[in-house]
């Protein structure tokens, strides 16, 4: 049987072989771990948000509050209730932020565009606001601090190089179901309500059940890479959670292709080595180079880095032909 | 209602109405080009905020007041078109989402800016306007300043809506914002009227910078972003493309901030803005005015 390697499958067995690998060689390097960790939970991130944004076409500005959901549940628990197992505080965290999701969602109820966008942005101040004022249960603008190394039934993670490979398991799991949600009938559902909302409710597509669905799905990520975070960083604060994480986030899906699987990590990782490679310079000079770079980036490919054709990518299947 | 409480009711509403004409005055240039473009707009605080330290730059080097104002006009206006004719036109034909990103850049670039040239942290606004407060019966503060920002919202909405509906060139603006192409086809130069509406934006931006640098003598380099969200949030509240609605829309979060601030918790001032918020729009979904609605 002849196996057809097709350009897409080369890319992603690449990216995963090089994320495999890539921390064996550093092994010692501390920093470059933990990097290669921040671009896990951000592609992760990116993934859920490309499925509201970008498949279901929902202008999400408040992904921060659904991640910051997922990381003050995990904190909470692994600080508070000491008793429960690693797993179902995970299930509670994606839980917890899908449902804090389907609430904002059911608020969005008769909107569309930047009016919900601006009910998205504000949901996610909100829950931050709480987060920073409600001192007795999150101790404020302190934030939780100590949250222990998490341990998967009797295997202890107590290093960053294991829970990096924790976080490299959930990536590659959210990487799958994405793709599958993305190919199934629902994928199908929500590029229809994207495209045009009535059209999609003519052709029988429930579209306010679907649009509660990927509200609740991109959310679900959200919260993985949430309490990820949480146990990565072992301290947790509202200062993490800001509009200016959403607004993080959402470049990094323009940049990466919006509405494509690949696009969500491109971008993920472009803007996380744009920030990171740029340390050495002073702050606002750093700002000033990124910037520049979006900006350059972004009128060459209006359509992100993902959905352009590419040069290489016609090289590609001229090799493989 | 005792008398004491009255007059402090009287108070708050007062603060209430100026604070919201400060957002209303941000929010009029936001809507011009928010309404013609259908683009969000993230670098309109910045140009408000660069004005704001172009401003304190000129009466920092003993500049009168006038030619401080026409300074940072000027400067606001050149850095309005520049960032237009680089930033936006190569992509007035990609779809929404991507400009919105190449303003968010422009956002960060001007902050990083006025960062490098200014410092980031807070500087204090010389106060040249004479700023003593006139107090009425029952111990009612009534600031001058509170009286200009007013003054000056009024004035410039009832300009702003004379340029939108009685002349030909906010019939040019009208004609573009409803369609583009067919705009070009009339023999509209759609490129000059969009350059026009942006330096006119970035003008408004600049005067609003003016006055709120005078009524909070405070000068920090987020205080654009900040600007930014209360401006889309005033010109959502209100109605997309809506001019009267920016103004509606400011006001009414100026008089929910200054009451929620008094009669409930400073703390969840915000928290109670956006319940408002999105109460609003749960009962009327396109905003107060009736805006247009949009997709991505």
């Amino acid at each position: 049987m002849k196996i057809k390697l097709s350009f897409k499958t080369f890319n992603y067995i690449i990216i995963g072989l090089v994320l495999i690998i890539a921390p064996l060689l550093f092994i010692n390097n501390y920093y470059i771990i933990y990097l290669l960790s921040m671009f896990l939970i951000y592609s992760i991130l990116c993934l859920g948000l490309n499925l509201i944004t970008g498949v279901a076409g929902q202008f999400c500005l408040g992904h921060a509050g659904f991640y910051g959901m997922g990381a003050y549940i995990a904190a909470l628990i692994a600080t508070r209730a000491v008793g429960i197992p690693y797993l179902l505080e995970l299930l509670l965290s994606a839980i917890g932020a899908g449902l804090f999701a389907v609430v904002v969602a059911y608020s969005c109820i008769r909107v569309s565009g930047d009016y919900l966008a601006i009910i998205t942005l504000a949901s996610a101040e909100m829950f931050r606001l709480t987060c920073t004022n409600w001192e007795s249960l999150t101790n404020g603008p302190m934030g939780i601090i100590g949250i222990p190394y998490p341990r998967i039934l009797s295997v202890a993670i107590n290093n960053n190089v294991k829970i990096y490979y924790l976080g490299l398991v959930y990536f590659f799991i959210s990487l799958y179901l994405c793709n599958l949600i993305l190919h199934s009938k629902y994928g199908r559902a929500f590029k229809a309500i994207r495209e045009d909302e009535i059209v999609a409710l003519s052709m029988g597509v429930p579209v306010f059940k679907y649009k509660v669905l990927v509200f609740f799905i991109g959310a679900f990520f959200a919260g993985i890479a949430g309490n990820y975070v949480a146990h990565l960083i072992m301290f947790i604060s509202p200062d993490n959670f800001t509009t200016n994480t959403s607004i993080y986030l959402i470049n990094s899906i323009i940049l990466g292709g919006i509405g494509t699987i690949s696009g969500s990590f491109i971008g993920a990782g472009l803007m996380l080595f744009l920030t990171e490679f740029l340390r050495f310079a002073p702050a606002a000079w750093r700002m000033v180079v990124m910037a520049i770079a979006i900006i350059v980036v972004m009128i060459k490919m209006p359509q992100g880095i993902a959905g352009s054709e590419l040069d290489y990518k016609k090289w590609f299947n001229k090799i493989i032909k | 209602m005792d008398n004491t409480s009255l007059s402090h009711f009287v108070q708050v509403t007062i603060n209430g109405l100026s604070m919201g004409c400060v957002y209303a005055l941000v929010a009029v240039g936001y809507g011009m080009v928010y309404g013609i473009l259908n683009m969000i707009n993230f670098a309109h605080g910045e140009i408000y905020m660069f004005g704001a330290y172009i401003a304190y730059s000129a009466l920092v080097c003993k500049m009168g007041l006038f030619s401080s104002i026409l300074l940072s006009l000027f400067f606001c206006g050149v850095l309005g078109v520049t960032v237009e004719r680089l930033a936006y036109k190569p992509l007035r034909e990609a779809s929404r989402i991507a400009p919105a990103l190449t303003a968010m850049a422009v956002a960060l670039l001007i902050r990083s800016a006025v960062m490098i040239i200014w410092g980031s942290s807070p500087i204090m606004f010389p106060q040249v306007i004479n700023n003593k407060p006139i107090i009425l019966n029952n111990n009612i503060r009534f600031y001058p300043l509170q009286f200009s920002i007013i003054f000056v919202t009024i004035v410039i909405w009832v300009f702003s809506l004379w340029l939108f509906k009685y002349t030909k060139i906010g019939k040019a603006i009208r004609a573009v914002s409803q369609d583009r192409n067919t705009a070009w086809l009339m023999g509209i130069d759609a490129d000059k009227i969009v350059s026009i509406v942006y330096l006119y934006g970035s003008i408004l931006a600049a005067i609003a910078g003016f006055l709120i640098a005078n009524y909070y003598i405070l000068l920090f380099p987020l205080m654009g972003f900040l600007g930014t969200i209360r401006a889309w949030t005033a010109a959502v509240l209100g109605g997309i493309g809506k001019l009267s609605g920016a103004v509606i829309g400011g006001l009414l979060i100026g008089l929910v901030e200054s009451f929620a601030m008094t009669y409930i918790s400073t703390a969840y001032k915000d928290v109670i803005i956006f319940i408002v918020l999105i109460i609003i729009l749960l009962v009327m979904p396109r905003g107060l005015l009736k805006g247009r609605g949009q997709k991505v």
